[in-house]
C-alpha cells in the first residue's frame, strides 16, 4: 500500500490511534492498561488454507462498537474472505454468522470489514479464506474494552442547547396557549381569567420542567459514572523490593478485589511461564530484564532481581489467563544498590515461608546502547542484530502494519543460526518512551499464541478450567512441539519461528511518539538484547 | 380529504374547515394519525428487530417508518400552520395562537413539538453511542427525548381528534367517525405507555405487586380520560380494543417473517421475527371502567374515582394472575399467544425462559395490592380531570 492510496479504513484507523495517544495518560502512562498497556491493537500473522495473512484489529475504546477488522493478503489472490466474532465463553455456537469482507479500495490484498462486539470480553476472531490456493481458517485472539470516554464538541454543545431551549420554550408556550384558547369555541377571545390561568399552567410546568431536567442531569452523570466503573481498570499491585540474604527480591501482591474473591478465570502459562516480567529503568530506559517471577501464592509472585543498576524501573507483568485475556499489570520500583536494609512487611514473610527463587533458566537481562531503527547494534558475544521495518520511510507511521526484520550476524559476518527461546524465534518488547504504551510482541504478533490455542480448545468442546499442572501439559507442550497447527480441521496456527526464515515480528505502532524496541534472540545457549529508537508521527497531509 | 365544496360557514371555520365538507376529515388530522400510526408500527417492529436481529442501521425499515411518522407529523403541521398564519384569506379563529404571529390546531402544535424532538435526539444519540458506545440499555437520555417525541405526537393525533369531535357534535350532519378516531388515537397512547412500561409487565411478574402498581399508575389515567372524553358507548373498551388489536396483529404477523440473528452471544435458537409479549387483558378492567362510569354518572369526582381505581385493580389482578400461569404454561407456546417469544440474548436459564414467576410473600402481596389501589384511585382522579379538559377542547 503506497502512501497516498490510503482507503477509509486507514483513515479511521488514524483517527482512532490519535485517539488512543490523546488518552494515554503521559505522566506515567498507568491509567490506560489493556491487554498490553495503552492498546488493544491485534496484529496477527498466520495462514489461513493457503493464504499467509496479517490481520489487524483496533477495537475503538468503547463498548459496544463496531470493531474494524483489516486482513492483509500476504500472497494469492483469494476469492472470498469472511470474519466472524465468538465470544469465548459460548464459542461459534453462539456467534452471528460469518460476515464477507470487502477489498479496501485502491489497496488489492487487503480486505476490511467491521464486526459488531456487544461486550467488553475476549474473542476469537475467525478470519475464512477461500481461494485456489485452498480454504483455511485463521482465529485471532482479541479483547475488548471500553478505555475512553469522549468529550462534547463545541458544535454538538451548541445544536443541542439551542435545539434544547427551542423544546423548553415550545413545550412552555404550547401549555399556556392550550390552557388560555383550547377549549374556547371558534372565534371567541380569551379572557383575563384564562390568560392568568395560562400564565400560572406555563408557571408550574416551567417548575415541573426544571425537576425533570435535574433530575435528567442527574441521571446523565449517574449513566457516565456506570460508564466509567465498566471502563477498563488494570489489575491493581503492590510490587516491593526487599533484601534476603544480599539478594534484592521483588515481590508483586495482586490487590485486584476479583482476582482475591475467585470471580476471574485462573491463570495459564504462556510459553510455560505464569508471568513474563519486565523492568525497564525509567530514566534512560537502557537497561532491562526479562524475568519470570514464581507464584508463590496464589496472590503473589516473587523474583530475584539480576544485576541491574539501581534506580526508578517500570515494571511490566503479563499474564493470560484460561478466558485468553492478556492483562498487563504495571507499576514503579526504586531498585536500591544492593544490599539493602530489609524492611517488615509481609513480603518477608512470605519470601521467608517459599524460600528465594532462584533465576528462572529464561531470565535474562542487559544494559544496552540504543541504535536508530535501520542500523546493527553490537551483540556482547560477537557480531550485531539489526531491526528494520519493512515499510519504506514515509509509511513508517502509527497505524501502519509492518514486520519489523531481525537479522543477526556473527562476528564472521554469517548469519547467525537461532535458537528457540521459550518456543519462539525471539522476543520483542515496544516501550513508547512516555511509558503511555508497552507491547511484548513473538513472531505471529501482539495476540497470545497460547490464547489462541486455548480458544481453539474450547471451541473443540474442551471447556474444563485446567489447574496450572495440566493445563502447562495441555498447552505448554502441545506449543513448544507446535503441535496445535494441525489439532484442528482447516485452522492452521502460526509456526514458530524457523530456523530458516528470517526473524520478524507483525506489529503497527498504535500512535505517534518516541517508541524503543528492545529485541531479545538466542544464540548459542545465549539470550542477547538490543534496543531500537524509532520517531512515529502523523502523515503529512498531502494538499488537495 | 381536502374539498372545495363549502358548507356550514356559520361555524366560525378556518378557511381549511369552511372548505371541507362535513364527511371529511381535516387533512392534517388524517396526516397526523398516520404519523402516529407509522411511529407504533415502527416502534413495534424495531423493538422486534432487537430481538431478534440485534444489529441495525440507521436505514433500517422500522426506523424508517419512525422517521415517516416524525416527518409527516412535523410537516404537516408545520405546512398547516404557515397556511393558517401567513396564505389563509382572513385570520384563523378556531386554532390557539403562539408567539402572536403563528396560528394553529393546538394538537398540530404538539406534533411539532413531537417531532424537533425526535429531530434533536438524533445527533444528541449519535454522539451518545460514540461517547458510551453502542446501546446496551434501551432507556438512555437520549431515547428518553426520543420517546417523549414519540409521546407527543400521540398526544397531538389525540387531541386533534378531540377537537374534531368536538366540532362534529355542533354539526347536525356529522358522518361519526370522529370519535372512533378518537378511540384509535387514544388506544395508540396506550399502546406506547404499555410498550414503554413492558419491562414491569413481563409474563413472570404478573404474580408480584409491582407488575400491578405499574399498571395501576399508566393505565386508568388513560381508560378513564377516554372514558370521559370519547362519544361511544364503551368508550374505554373501545380504547383497549386498539391496544389490543394492535399488539395482537404483531403476535400474529411477525414470526412469520424469517430472521436471525446477526449479533453475539445468541443463545436461544431464532429462525424468525420475535414478537413482543401477547397483549395485556385490559379489555376487562376497562369493560369495568365503562360499565362504572355509566352507572356513577351522579356521584361525586373521588366517589367515582375511589370505585374506578378499586375496579381497576380488582379486575386487572382478577384476569392477569390466572393468565400469567397460563401464558408460563407450554399451552402458551404456540402461534396464537407466542408466549415462547424470548430475544436472541436471553440464557436458556434465566426466569423467563424456565417460567419462573417472581413471587412475593403473602403480607408483601398485600402491601403491594394496597399501594397499587391507592395509586389507582389517583390514577383514575387524574384520567377525570384529564378526560374533562380534553372533553372541553374545541381547537
Amino acid at each position: 500500500m503506497s502512501g497516498d492510496a490510503r482507503g477509509g479504513f486507514f483513515r479511521a484507523f488514524d483517527r482512532v490511534a490519535h485517539n488512543l495517544n490523546v488518552v494515554a495518560c503521559v505522566a506515567l502512562g498507568w491509567i490506560v492498561a489493556t491487554a498490553h498497556v495503552g492498546t488493544n491493537q491485534v496484529v496477527f500473522e498466520g495462514r489461513a488454507g493457503g493464504y499467509p495473512l496479517r490481520v489487524m484489529i483496533n477495537p475503538p475504546g468503547v463498548v459496544p462498537a463496531q470493531v474494524p477488522i483489516m486482513v492483509r493478503v500476504l500472497e494469492g489472490t483469494p476469492t472470498r474472505v469472511t470474519v466472524r466474532a465468538a465470544q469465548w465463553n459460548v464459542g461459534t455456537k453462539g456467534a452471528p454468522p460469518a460476515e464477507q469482507a470487502a477489498v479496501v479500495p485502491g489497496d488489492a490484498g487487503v480486505w476490511a470489514h467491521d464486526l459488531w462486539i456487544m461486550t467488553s470480553s475476549t474473542y476469537s476472531v475467525y478470519v475464512a479464506v477461500e481461494g485456489p490456493a485452498g480454504n483455511g481458517v485463521l482465529v485471532v485472539p482479541l479483547q475488548t474494552s471500553a478505555t475512553r470516554t469522549l468529550g462534547m464538541t463545541q458544535g454538538m454543545t451548541v445544536i443541542l442547547v439551542v435545539m434544547g431551549a427551542l423544546l423548553i420554550v415550545g413545550l412552555l408556550t404550547i401549555v399556556g396557549a392550550a390552557t388560555r384558547e383550547g377549549s374556547l369555541p371558534a372565534g371567541e377571545q380569551p379572557s383575563v381569567g384564562r390568560r392568568r390561568s395560562a400564565r400560572i399552567a406555563t408557571a408550574s410546568t416551567a417548575a415541573i420542567l426544571g425537576l425533570a431536567l435535574f433530575g435528567g442531569s442527574k441521571w446523565w452523570a449517574s449513566e457516565e459514572r456506570d460508564y466509567k466503573r465498566r471502563m477498563f481498570k488494570p489489575i491493581p499491585i503492590e510490587a516491593s523490593v526487599k533484601t534476603v540474604d544480599s539478594d534484592r527480591v521483588l515481590t508483586i501482591a495482586i490487590k485486584d478485589s476479583s482476582w482475591l474473591t475467585n470471580r476471574s478465570t485462573p491463570l495459564m502459562p504462556d510459553h510455560g511461564k505464569l508471568m513474563h516480567l519486565f523492568l525497564i529503568r525509567a530514566d534512560d530506559q537502557t537497561s532491562i530484564a526479562h524475568l519470570h517471577p514464581l507464584r508463590v501464592h496464589p496472590d503473589s509472585f516473587v523474583t530475584r532481581i539480576p544485576a541491574l543498576p539501581e534506580g526508578r524501573y517500570l515494571l511490566f507483568g503479563d499474564l493470560l489467563f484460561q478466558s485468553g485475556a492478556q492483562r498487563t499489570v504495571v507499576d514503579t520500583i526504586n531498585l536500591p544498590v544492593a544490599p539493602v536494609v530489609a524492611g517488615e512487611s509481609n513480603a518477608r514473610v512470605i519470601v521467608a515461608a517459599a524460600g528465594v527463587p532462584a533465576f528462572d533458566i529464561d531470565d535474562a537481562w542487559r544494559t544496552v546502547t540504543p541504535v536508530a531503527l535501520g542500523t546493527s547494534s553490537a551483540l556482547a558475544s560477537g557480531g550485531n542484530i539489526t531491526l528494520a521495518a519493512d515499510v519504506s520511510a514515509e509509511s513508517l507511521r502509527s497505524g501502519r502494519d509492518l514486520r519489523l526484520l531481525v537479522t543477526v550476524r556473527d562476528a564472521n559476518g554469517s548469519a547467525s543460526i537461532l535458537e528457540p527461546y521459550m518456543g519462539m524465534g525471539g522476543h520483542a518488547m515496544v516501550l513508547r518512551r512516555d511509558g503511555g504504551v508497552f507491547m511484548h510482541l513473538h513472531p505471529a504478533g501482539t495476540a497470545s499464541m497460547t490464547a489462541q490455542a486455548q480458544l481453539m480448545r474450547r471451541e473443540r468442546g474442551d471447556t474444563a478450567m485446567l489447574d496450572s499442572a495440566d493445563i502447562a501439559q495441555a498447552m505448554g507442550i502441545a506449543e513448544a512441539n507446535d503441535q496445535s497447527a494441525t489439532a484442528h480441521a482447516g485452522m492452521q496456527m502460526p509456526k514458530a519461528q524457523n530456523a530458516k526464515a528470517p526473524l520478524a515480528f507483525p506489529f503497527a505502532f498504535p500512535s505517534d511518539g518516541a517508541y524503543r524496541v528492545f529485541v531479545q534472540v538466542k544464540r548459542n545457549g545465549v539470550v542477547e538484547t538490543a534496543a531500537f529508537d524509532v520517531m512515529i508521527t502523523s502523515p503529512v497531509k498531502a494538499a488537495q | 380529504m381536502h374539498s372545495s365544496v363549502s358548507s356550514n360557514p356559520a361555524a366560525e371555520r378556518s378557511d381549511a374547515m369552511a372548505s371541507s365538507r362535513t364527511l371529511a376529515l381535516p387533512w392534517h388530522l388524517a396526516a397526523v394519525v398516520f404519523a402516529a400510526t407509522s411511529v407504533i408500527v415502527g416502534l413495534i417492529w424495531d423493538i422486534s428487530w432487537h430481538m431478534t436481529i440485534g444489529r441495525d442501521t440507521f436505514w433500517t425499515p422500522a426506523h424508517l417508518a419512525i422517521y415517516t411518522g416524525g416527518a409527516v407529523a412535523g410537516l404537516s403541521c408545520g405546512f398547516e400552520v404557515l397556511r393558517r398564519s401567513f396564505f389563509a384569506s382572513s385570520r384563523p379563529t378556531d386554532g390557539v395562537t403562539v408567539w402572536r404571529v403563528f396560528n394553529g390546531p393546538l394538537g398540530g402544535w404538539l406534533a411539532i413539538w413531537g417531532a424537533v424532538a425526535m429531530l434533536t435526539s438524533a445527533p444528541f444519540d449519535n454522539w451518545w453511542h460514540d461517547a458510551y458506545g453502542l446501546d446496551v440499555k434501551i432507556i438512555s437520555p437520549p431515547h428518553t427525548l426520543l420517546a417523549l417525541g414519540f409521546l407527543a405526537i400521540l398526544s397531538g393525533a389525540r387531541i386533534l381528534a378531540q377537537a374534531e369531535q368536538a366540532r362534529d357534535a355542533e354539526r347536525a350532519d356529522a358522518s361519526g367517525m370522529a370519535p372512533w378516531i378518537v378511540a384509535f388515537t387514544s388506544g395508540l397512547v396506550l399502546t406506547i405507555v404499555a410498550i414503554f412500561t413492558t419491562e414491569y409487565h413481563a409474563k413472570i411478574q404478573m404474580h408480584s405487586s409491582l407488575f400491578y402498581i405499574v399498571s395501576a399508575l399508566v393505565f386508568p389515567v388513560i381508560l378513564v380520560s377516554a372514558a370521559r372524553s370519547t362519544r361511544l358507548r364503551f368508550p374505554a373498551t373501545a380504547t383497549a380494543m386498539v391496544y389490543t388489536t394492535v399488539m395482537c396483529i404483531q403476535v400474529w404477523l411477525l414470526p412469520l417473517f424469517a430472521a436471525t440473528p446477526k449479533l453475539g452471544p445468541i443463545r436461544q435458537f431464532v429462525t424468525h421475527m420475535v414478537p413482543l409479549d401477547f397483549p395485556l387483558l385490559l379489555i376487562v378492567p376497562a369493560i369495568a371502567i365503562d360499565l362504572l362510569m355509566r352507572a356513577t354518572m351522579n356521584r361525586g369526582v373521588w366517589t367515582r374515582a375511589l370505585l374506578l381505581g378499586v375496579a381497576f385493580v380488582a379486575f386487572s389482578v382478577l384476569v392477569q394472575w390466572p393468565f400469567g400461569d397460563f401464558l408460563v404454561s407450554a399451552s402458551a407456546k404456540n402461534a396464537f399467544f407466542r408466549a415462547d417469544n424470548f430475544p436472541y440474548m436471553m440464557p436458556a436459564d434465566s426466569w423467563p425462559v424456565l417460567g419462573r414467576f417472581i413471587e412475593e410473600t403473602m403480607p408483601e402481596l398485600v402491601k403491594g395490592f394496597g399501594i397499587a389501589t391507592v395509586i389507582a384511585v389517583l390514577s383514575a382522579r387524574a384520567g377525570l380531570g384529564w378526560g374533562n379538559w380534553l372533553n372541553a377542547v374545541k381547537r
